[in-house]
């Protein structure tokens, strides 16, 4: 393991999840919204979810992570210009793609 | 048209809904920056030109379909009181999500006046948007307006007139062409069935020329075709089990041909819609990514300093009420006593009139007018302080921060905001459940409520502390709050185990936009709350006050020949044996008979322990109150397990009225006998550690025993009756 990973596990949760979401998403590439990095944006192709839905997560908008902690229950992100507080249960219905 | 015609207002929340009512009808209602304010209907009138409008507010909703309760009490308004005209208040900085609303009122046909809020912040955020273009789009009259500050009412009625006389007809939106030949093919079903005449039924068309009634008509059967779609069980189960098969079959095509739910089908068709809308009448400049809120709340959501934070921020607000208010309560006493009990005996002395009437105006009401009164500065800075936490934005973010930890009690974050505001008053907290989408998550939050010491116990900790710890009162009122809080989490934790086995529901919650809290609005906030919490506690301690006091004057008869004793003597003596083991001795029944008081309102129980043991009856060799009262509870223990109960015992009377009304009478029995024995228990567990001797091991011993009792039998109802949550109702 190496030395920044190492210190990273133990005093920096959040610097431990970027070096783990950071490389393996591509551009182009369909990824869950609970995997979208902290101040990524990216669009959304499918949503199952009708609350988030009519609260403007409809596919085709475009989103902006704000907060995304894996160790936190919720995600925060933008759309447009509202800011929710998103369940991460919620945002697995919900997948996107980096522009 | 009625003679008086009904207009309700309708929008997302937090668009200016309760600002726009304020200002038409000239009543105080309570205004947010937090999702939830407007839990019910809120009817006013407003006169204009000698002319008469009834308003109705209705709770902010993002969507028709959603089944929030809040949200279903909005749209049975619609559907079964008929306004005459709805006004849709669409917030210009956010108009994307607004919109979708509107779309969905559009469809139902209903006549619609849209009203544009906040295009001050829309402009600062670099939206520009072409209203006229808009309207004509739209085919409805849109009105820019910037709601908390001068509106042109002229405008605005000369737009209502309009179209009460005459209703807009607008166009419906275009889904897929797929969608649309599905669509059309169910409105050829329903047509040919019973729904068609509840339709013809529901539109009381027979007062309408023909063309506005036959596309009434249409509009109306278009909508309810698009509402089987969305799968919405009020109109699916009007169906019969063969044209539901039928029906069935047209949506299953829907779904086959886009590869997603029905919902979301029609969902993102109106959004489509929108988009284009949008993209065609808005024009942006300076689009910034991170807005100024995003970057404050980099700090006040940080995991590490976000909670410290929160706490510092409640703690100085009860700082501040409790040193800040300290020199006003002394002034109003010393005025209102000058008023209401010198001046006004003074006065009826000199018109001669009875002792007895004498007595019971200047020594009883006037008396418990100044204790009302002694209330007010307390009420006053702590609803000051929350005001501005809630106008500012802050609360939403206090919902965000607590999640983690509600989550570990088994609730939502968004629950959070009712727990918040059970700190002002139960009532409006239980009321503020309904905006939990789950009814598990709204029950399990209802009885947690109670745990959040109300306003009006704040006097009450106030009385007790200042009185036995004077150095002190301040931590140990602070204390009680927090420890108020640790039980709502060990009953949280209990329930979560026991009742209610299932998980919390989704958390969506928005987050708004920091604003700085404007004086006005901060004042029209407190005296709304201020105004509301004296009338309504007013009367109860007036009256607890006056029936006290006149059962403390009927003498009868007592046990031991040639004594005398009183009423409440008896009755305080009876129940006093109960809080024995938390160190009430029969000598201080008053302390038992002020906890009576307390079910009628909290704050009453100053007013009785003042009244108490102020008489000569308490026989403690002193006549002052504050010694008798020392006297009487003897050791700190003692009263540290009474405030203790105080903080846990059952709620007043009003909260649990609202129980009862949200959710029937077992939930508020439970309510009811679970706080009492749980009040009991506690207090009796810290009285006898603190006075620990040999029989406290023994009182220890039964409180466990019945703890475990009570554990293994919830256990045992939420085995058999467990809530489903949304989860589970999934997987059903």
């Amino acid at each position: 393991m190496q030395f920044r990973h190492r210190i990273g596990r133990f005093w920096n949760k959040k610097y431990r999840f970027h070096n783990r979401h950071r490389h393996p998403i591509n551009k182009g590439e369909n990824i869950i919204l609970n995997q979208l990095p902290e101040g990524e944006s990216a669009i959304i192709v499918n949503n199952q979810n009708l609350k988030t839905i009519e609260r403007g997560l409809y596919p085709g908008a475009q989103i902006f992570m704000l907060r995304n902690r894996h160790y936190e229950p919720n995600l925060v992100i933008a759309v447009g210009d509202a800011r929710y507080v998103l369940d991460r249960r919620i945002s697995k219905q919900i997948t996107v793609i980096i522009p | 048209m009625r003679n008086r015609p009904i207009i309700a207002l309708a929008g997302n929340p937090n668009v200016g809904k309760t600002c726009l009512f304020n200002k038409l009808t000239g009543t105080h209602q309570a205004i947010g920056n937090w999702p939830g304010v407007t839990v019910e209907l809120k009817h006013g009138i407003f006169s204009y030109d000698s002319k008469e409008y009834e308003i109705v507010d209705l709770p902010g909703l993002y969507s028709l379909s959603d089944d929030s309760p809040d949200a279903i009490i909005a749209r049975n308004f619609i559907l079964k009181e008929k306004p005459d005209l709805i006004i849709n208040i669409v917030d210009a900085s956010n108009l994307e999500r607004n919109l979708y609303l509107t779309v969905q009122l559009m469809e139902m046909g209903e006549p619609l006046l849209i009203c544009l809020s906040m295009i001050d912040i829309a402009e600062q955020n670099g939206i520009f948007i072409d209203y006229d273009h808009l309207s004509h789009h739209l085919g409805i009259e849109v009105i820019p307006m910037i709601l908390n500050k001068h509106i042109d009412l002229e405008l605005l009625i000369s737009k209502i007139e309009k179209y009460l006389i005459s209703p807009p007809i607008y166009s419906v939106i275009d889904y897929d062409e797929v969608v649309e030949k599905h669509l059309d093919n169910i409105i050829k079903i329903i047509q040919a069935t019973e729904i068609s005449s509840i339709i013809d039924n529901s539109l009381n068309n027979k007062k309408l020329e023909e063309p506005q009634a036959t596309y009434n008509r249409l509009v109306k059967t278009r909508w309810v075709a698009l509402k089987l779609i969305e799968g919405d069980p009020e109109f699916t189960n009007l169906l019969s089990p063969e044209t539901k098969a039928v029906v069935d079959k047209e949506i299953n095509a829907i779904i086959k041909h886009r590869g997603q739910k029905a919902m979301a089908v029609i969902a993102d068709d109106r959004y489509a819609y929108i988009r284009g809308l949008v993209k065609d009448t808005v024009k942006r400049k300076n689009k910034r990514r991170l807005t100024f809120s995003d970057r404050v709340d980099k700090f006040v959501l940080n995991q590490v300093i976000g909670l410290p934070i929160f706490f510092v921020v409640m703690y100085f607000v009860f700082l501040i009420t409790v040193k800040v208010s300290q020199p006003f309560i002394n002034i109003i006493e010393v005025s209102l006593s000058w008023l209401f009990v010198e001046q006004l005996g003074n006065l009826l002395t000199s018109l001669s009139t009875p002792y007895w009437l004498n007595y019971f105006l200047s020594g009883i009401i006037g008396n418990g007018i100044v204790t009302i009164g002694s209330f007010i500065p307390l009420i006053f800075f702590i609803y000051v302080c929350l005001s501005i936490l809630e106008d500012s934005g802050y609360m939403a973010r206090a919902a965000f921060i607590a999640d983690k930890f509600m989550r570990f009690i088994g609730l939502p974050g968004k629950a959070f905001i009712p727990l918040l505001l059970g700190f002002g008053c139960t009532v409006p907290a239980i009321m503020a459940t309904r905006t939990l989408e789950n009814p598990r998550d709204r029950v399990f939050a209802s009885l947690l409520t109670p745990f959040a010491s109300c306003g009006a116990k704040l006097p009450v900790y106030t009385f007790l502390a200042m009185l036995f710890f004077p150095q002190k009162a301040n931590v140990v009122i602070f204390s009680l709050y927090l420890f108020g809080i640790v039980m709502a989490v060990v009953t949280g934790l209990i329930l979560k185990k026991t009742i209610f086995l299932s998980e919390p529901g989704d958390f969506v919650m928005e987050l708004p936009s920091y604003h700085i809290p404007t004086l006005n609005g901060i004042l029209m906030h407190t005296w709304h709350r201020l105004k509301s919490f004296l009338l309504r506690a007013g009367k109860y301690i007036l009256l607890v006050i006056i029936i006290i006091n006149v059962l403390q004057s009927i003498p009868i008869n007592s046990a031991v020949k040639g004594e005398k004793t009183t009423i409440l003597e008896v009755c305080g003596k009876t129940i006093t044996p109960v809080f024995k083991p938390m160190g009430i001795n029969e000598n201080n029944w008053p302390a038992s008979v002020a906890l009576i008081s307390g079910l009628f309102a909290k704050e009453a129980i100053v007013g009785s322990l003042q009244g108490l043991y102020q008489g000569p009856e308490m026989n403690m060799g002193r006549n002052q109150f504050p010694d008798n009262m020392k006297i009487a509870f003897g050791n700190t223990a003692a009263i540290l397990a009474y405030l203790v109960f105080i903080l846990l015992y059952s709620p007043c009377v009003a909260s649990l009225t609202m129980f009862y009304k949200e959710y029937g009478f077992k939930w508020m029995l439970f309510e009811f006998f679970y706080l009492n024995l749980l009040a009991w228990m506690v207090a009796v567990f810290i009285y006898q550690i603190l006075n620990f001797s040999k029989i406290s091991l023994i009182w220890i011993m039964i409180i466990v025993t019945v703890f475990f009792f009570i554990y293994i039998n919830l256990k045992r109802i939420g085995e058999k009756n467990a809530i489903p949550s949304s989860h589970r109702k999934i997987l059903e």
